[in-house]
């Protein structure tokens, strides 16, 4: 397979990479990048995205793309609902709303470096995480219900956080699109015992120091600056939202032969727009992005109670405040430019992060000047990346950047190459302080299974998506 | 005679799973599903009645390890998938009883239908199945 150069950090999938495309794909990233999309089969799940009904502009692949299942990981495509175009539940992914929180405080590293170990082993405390734990919050029906209607609402009307956790979460913390009636008993049965749990795999919570400014005048605005310790945390909407796809992709599998779309993967299973399955999807998709956004919420609640207890002051006089919370696994009705004409189009972000350049109404205010922050997590153990969508982003791919560094390596493959508790040896003489939940597990998150985050966020930045902010670096790591 | 074994993805995990027939091969990827979640049972203690309708046998295999994917996130461990065919679909008997705390396993989100296949032959049966990790 070729693909087509455009410029450095632009690369064309040709029409007829695959049968049935209808628009190119485009793939972002240096030429190794690029390169490795290849070798992944990522850019045939690129291709196969451009051949569904009513996409519009073309296929992109974020620099971080990797083989996913239908749609790749690293993907963004908008469908257009006049053309008879769909929603699919895969193209969201199965943890809808998965996304990055960052907490800022007013410590320093040198205030923090003594008592990092403490601090780790009290995030770990009150951090739920692995597989099959409960949350901190164990809800009824009717709050759960709550949850999924208003998102951080619930949490906030107990007392748990306070209105900033609203203000500078994406959507106000609360998408009013949600339709809690179209999650399944299921997912409500998933969901009941897991809210403010962190999850497994490649979710945590790290704690961080900003290590370098990029943009002097946007960290300012965000409330960044250099030496300052931050706390990110990545985690999901957990079963709800994994039994919300999986129910979703069923329908629409099962749909499948009636709507008369040829699919190229299964797991592709779509409906247009216009179609009540796709309502219903949507429906339940933001009542899962309500849940997720409450999850992190919670989550950082319980490190807001880890720091105050280690360092024995409050919460205001730690300084924290949420810097943005923003999800990687979304899909949104926006309006964009198409063929010359403003169109609202369905935009698929499947481990892509939202990044509007500056001036967008939905931007909170304190920040609308500078542009829309995207958190970027690094592999553990490696820099994470506040950026800033580019003004150019809208035009190069539906206003999105990367979601991380991407795998290279497979879970399996990583295991081979090195033990657990080898790995964890080698984080901790790096003076980067570790609570995993299971010490054989974690060399399947090694960095050495990832890309370079350094250079997938170096050809954000060259390819118009997004401007770098501030790198941080992990001195503690609490693993799912 | 049934087996099986995982199959590399750069993200996630795969199965490739095997039986005399369709049910022995379901069984073994569930049996497979079962290890790599490491939500293996202790001890017996009852049987859960899993029912699966579907209108195909891929849809069967991704519905079977659904249902146990809740089981095992209900917290129950599983000793054993016994599978059989119904009119609907699948009805499958799964051993459960307290999982055994020194199982290490993955948080598997669900079974995907990307590059799902089932090739049904007279004497062997053989699916493979991706899973999101």
């Amino acid at each position: 397979m070729e693909l087509e150069r455009i410029d450095d950090v632009t690369w064309r999938v040709p029409l007829g990479t695959v049968a049935g495309m209808r628009v190119p794909g485009i793939v972002y990233g240096t030429e190794p990048l690029a390169r490795r999309a290849v070798d992944d089969r990522a850019v045939v799940q690129v291709a196969n995205v451009a051949t569904l009904p009513g996409v519009v502009r073309a296929s992109y692949a974020m620099p971080d793309v990797h083989w996913g299942y239908g749609f790749p990981v690293g993907g963004v495509a908008a469908f257009d609902p006049d053309d008879g175009g769909v929603v699919s539940p895969g193209g969201v992914g199965f943890d809808i709303a998965c996304g990055v929180r960052l907490v800022r405080t007013e410590l320093t590293w040198p205030e923090v470096a003594p008592r990092i170990g403490d601090l780790v082993a009290a995030l770990g405390r009150e951090t739920p995480r692995g597989t099959g734990r409960g949350g901190r919050l164990v809800l009824g029906r009717d709050d759960l219900l709550r949850v999924l209607a208003d998102g951080v609402r619930l949490p906030l009307s107990r007392g748990i956080g306070n209105e900033d956790d609203a203000t500078f979460c994406e959507d106000g913390g609360t998408s009013e699109e949600a339709r809690p009636e179209q999650v399944s008993e299921r997912a409500l049965a998933r969901g009941e015992r897991q809210l403010g749990s962190l999850g497994a795999g490649n979710h945590f919570l790290e704690v961080q120091v900003v290590d370098a400014v990029h943009d002097g005048h946007a960290a300012g605005v965000f409330g960044l600056s250099e030496g300052q310790v931050c706390v990110m945390i990545h985690s999901g909407s957990r079963g709800l939202g994994h039994q919300v796809c999986t129910d979703h992709v069923a329908r629409m599998d099962r749909l499948a032969p009636s709507l008369g779309i040829a699919l190229p993967d299964r797991q592709l299973a779509c409906a247009p727009l216009a179609h009540e399955a796709a309502e219903r999807y949507l429906g339940a998709m933001h009542a899962a992005a309500n849940f997720a956004r409450a999850n992190r919420h919670v989550l950082a609640d319980g490190a807001r109670a880890a720091l105050e207890a280690v360092f024995r002051r409050s919460a205001r006089d730690l300084g924290l405040r949420l810097v943005y919370d923003v999800a990687h696994n979304l899909a949104k009705l926006e309006e964009h430019d198409v063929d010359g004409s403003r169109r609202l189009v369905c935009v698929h972000r499947k481990g892509a992060t939202r990044a509007f350049g500056p001036g967008d109404p939905s931007i909170p205010a304190a920040y609308r000047a500078v542009g829309q922050p995207a958190i970027v997590p690094g592999s553990m153990g490696t820099a994470s990346y506040v950026l800033v969508g580019a003004a150019t982003s809208e035009a190069r791919s539906f206003g999105s950047t990367c979601h991380g560094a991407g795998r290279v390596m497979s879970r399996t493959a990583a295991k081979k190459r090195q033990f657990g508790a080898e790995l964890a040896r080698e984080l901790e003489e790096r003076g980067i302080a570790l609570a995993p939940a299971h010490v054989g597990l974690l060399a399947e998150e090694a960095p050495y299974a990832y890309k370079d985050v350094n250079e997938v966020v170096r050809s954000c930045e060259e390819a118009g998506l997004a401007r770098t902010v501030a790198r941080l670096r992990p001195v503690g790591v609490v693993k799912g | 005679m049934g087996g099986h074994e995982l199959l590399e993805h750069t993200a996630d995990v795969g199965i490739r799973a095997w039986g005399d027939d369709l049910e022995g091969a379901l069984a073994e990827a569930g049996r497979a599903l079962v290890e790599l979640m490491g939500c293996a049972a202790s001890s017996v203690t009852g049987t859960r009645r899993l029912l699966v309708a579907g209108d195909d046998p891929g849809a069967l295999l991704v519905g079977l390890l659904d249902e146990l994917i809740f089981v095992c996130e209900s917290g129950d461990g599983v000793r054993d998938v016994a599978v059989s065919r119904t009119d609907e679909g699948l009805l499958a008997s799964a051993e459960v009883g307290p999982p055994d705390p020194a199982a290490e396993g993955l948080e598997v989100k669900a079974a995907t239908f990307h590059q799902l296949a089932v090739d049904e032959r007279a004497d062997a049966v053989e699916v493979r199945v991706f899973l999101d990790v």
